[in-house]
């Protein structure tokens, strides 16, 4: 059985790629999959704790997770749709956020 | 786990399932208000607010039932705890919510773009403000805040496309995501500390360890960093300042006033429920973390402020500035010596009533006295108020009082009470620099102020203002009065509410 430190050290390091990525891209797509990394490193986190306590609690919960970052993802792209319709196709998703 | 059949678990649950009507009600109407909404034509979409108030009421009465044993009464498996203190924060976002509805009724919309959405939004956000003041899970937890925020993106991006671009809209989205992100690796590590979810269960572990490994107080200390980080990155918006006032920009201003006041008043719920349960142990490093976000909070608010010409985006600001002053609070109520103190508790209670209710004022009669012809908000707008509608000038007029913190207010009682409780704890210097931080804000007011008081020869058109907005209004301006006249009572119905806290 692999150590729980193992899956631990894993989640960081996937959860400062994903902050480093949200921190850093400019575009928003990117920054929300960069977001979508890092609920991934709290889902791993919680799935080896569900198996070193041995309890139910932390697989359900990871399910929540997955969905929440569903919706927040839908409700990201639904918008930048909007911005870009309105601003029409030439722009790339960038130029518009260059400010973040 | 038993093993219990589904239905011979309902009915176990059955009498926990009363305890959340307060929550069911407003999910049920929100759901009644989109429907009603299909029905209704472009010039009819006020007629939302009324299902949309009634479900508010009738769920505030509920709330009253529910709480009125003054009792900590645990639910669904102990996920759930109705105490007082889910009820006073039940009852803030109650009345947040239901203020709002009676202010945007009439919102200035062209026809066709007056969304009836918009009413369904609030009371899910409101449901979930409540849930989350009585979770006592942090799945549960999770979900409510999440409930909040997802309601607040929406609206934030309802309104039309045409008013500014909507790229705010969206970087609000992603630092909310990042903040939730945040919320939810601190919250994976809370969950292999305490090898349950539930907050009691967690706290107790966390209580009976004597001597923590460093391993586990290396975990407790990241938990820490992540879930206080999220928290702390919506309240003092420290690296992504710039946000919410964004939003300004292309959501309607009723979406705006809600956005800014409900998402600080989940903050601080979430926030209250955390710090006081779990991390009560660690309460050295989390007053310092609230003392530093406090006092980042107050400088961008304050500073930012001080340049704005428009009214929303003026507003917004000096939302963040009043949130560093119940961060200050709550750091207080830890004494030196690491004891609980009842009184810093209480006053982070009394001004998050009075910030509501003079913050969503402030707002309220800004959008109620906008110009018809001008779609921005810039301070012009207010030209020649007091000679147009001296009453609607007057009360905006009080209302900016409040917001600086000038004497017969809820603002000043609400500064003072904090400034005293600083004093009181020895944290001198803190003190000082509330005091010194309440300064700078008259000077932007005095500008609203003197736009008002400015000839009515440059003012522009207005939408009469309608008797549905008078009722919003009245209540916001006699509250600010009666919470600055006669404190004693509020303060200590807040003090006795948020006192739970500490003994669960």
């Amino acid at each position: 059985m692999i150590p729980v430190e193992h899956y631990l050290a894993f989640s960081l390091v996937l959860f400062v790629i994903g902050a480093a990525g949200a921190l850093m891209r400019r575009n928003p797509i990117m920054i929300l999959m960069s977001i979508a990394v890092m609920l991934t490193a709290a889902n791993v986190n919680l799935i080896a704790f569900s198996r070193l306590w041995g309890t139910v609690h932390g697989q359900l919960f990871s399910l929540f997770i997955m969905a929440d970052a569903a919706m927040e993802t839908a409700l990201g792209l639904g918008i930048l749709v909007v911005c870009m319709r309105s601003r029409g196709a030439r722009d790339s998703a960038e130029s518009e956020f260059s400010k973040w | 786990m038993n093993p219990v059949s589904w239905p011979a678990a309902f009915v176990q649950a059955r009498g926990d399932f009363v305890l959340l009507t307060p929550e069911m009600l407003l999910v049920l109407f929100g759901l009644l208000t989109l429907l009603l909404d299909l029905t209704l034509d472009d010039e009819q979409k006020s007629w939302n607010a009324l299902p949309a108030l009634l479900g508010l009421m009738l769920s505030g009465g509920a709330l009253a039932m529910v709480g009125s044993s003054g009792k900590t009464t645990f639910a669904f498996g102990n996920a759930i705890a109705i105490s007082p203190f889910s009820g006073y924060f039940g009852l803030l976002a109650i009345m947040l919510a239901a203020l709002l509805i009676l202010i945007c009724t009439d919102e200035v919309a062209p026809v066709g773009q007056q969304s009836g959405e918009r009413y369904a939004l609030v009371l899910l956000a409101t449901a979930g403000m409540l849930l989350l003041a009585c979770a006592n899970d942090l799945v549960v937890l999770f979900v409510a805040f999440e409930t909040v925020s997802v309601s607040l993106y929406a609206l934030a991006s309802t309104g039309d496309a045409d008013r500014g671009s909507r790229a705010g809209t969206l970087r609000f989205l992603l630092a909310g995501a990042f903040s939730t992100a945040l919320l939810a690796y601190g919250f994976s590590l809370l969950y292999g500390l305490g090898g349950s979810t539930n907050l009691s269960a967690i706290s107790a572990r966390i209580a009976v360890l004597s001597q923590l490994s460093s391993s586990e107080n290396f975990l407790l200390g990241m938990a820490l960093a992540a879930t206080g980080g999220g928290i702390l990155l919506r309240i003092a918006g420290v690296p992504l300042h710039s946000r919410i006032p964004a939003i300004g920009e292309s959501a309607p201003a009723a979406a705006t006033a809600f956005i800014s006041v409900a998402a600080k008043l989940a903050c601080f719920t979430l926030l209250l429920r955390l710090l006081f349960s779990i991390f009560w142990r660690e309460r050295y490093d989390w007053s310092i973390l609230l003392i530093v976000a406090a006092v980042a909070a107050m400088a961008i608010g304050t500073l930012a402020s001080l340049r704005q010409t428009n009214v929303k985006r003026l507003l917004a600001y000096s939302a963040i500035a009043q949130g560093g002053y119940v961060l200050l609070a709550i750091a207080a109520s830890v004494n030196r010596d690491g004891s609980f103190n009842a009184r810093g508790l209480g006053s982070a209670g009394y001004y998050l009533l009075a910030f509501v209710i003079f913050q969503l004022g402030a707002f309220a009669i800004a959008i109620v006295l906008r110009g018809r012809n001008v779609a921005d908000d810039e301070l012009q707008n207010l030209n020649g108020l007091l000679q147009k509608h001296p009453v609607a000038g007057g009360a905006m007029i009080f209302v900016l009082l409040s917001c600086v913190g000038v004497p017969p207010t809820a603002g000043f009682v609400a500064k003072l009470e904090v400034v005293r409780v600083l004093f009181a704890n020895q944290h001198a210097a803190l003190a000082w620099i509330a005091v010194l931080f309440a300064i700078p804000p008259i000077y932007p007011s005095f500008r609203i102020v003197r736009a008002i008081w400015r000839d009515a020869a440059e003012a522009p058109e207005r939408m009469p203002i309608s008797d549905l907005q008078v009722v919003a209004l009245a209540p916001m301006v006699i509250l600010t009065l009666l919470l600055g006249v006669f404190p004693a009572p509020f303060e200590h119905f807040a003090a006795r509410s948020l006192a739970v806290l500490a003994f669960r």
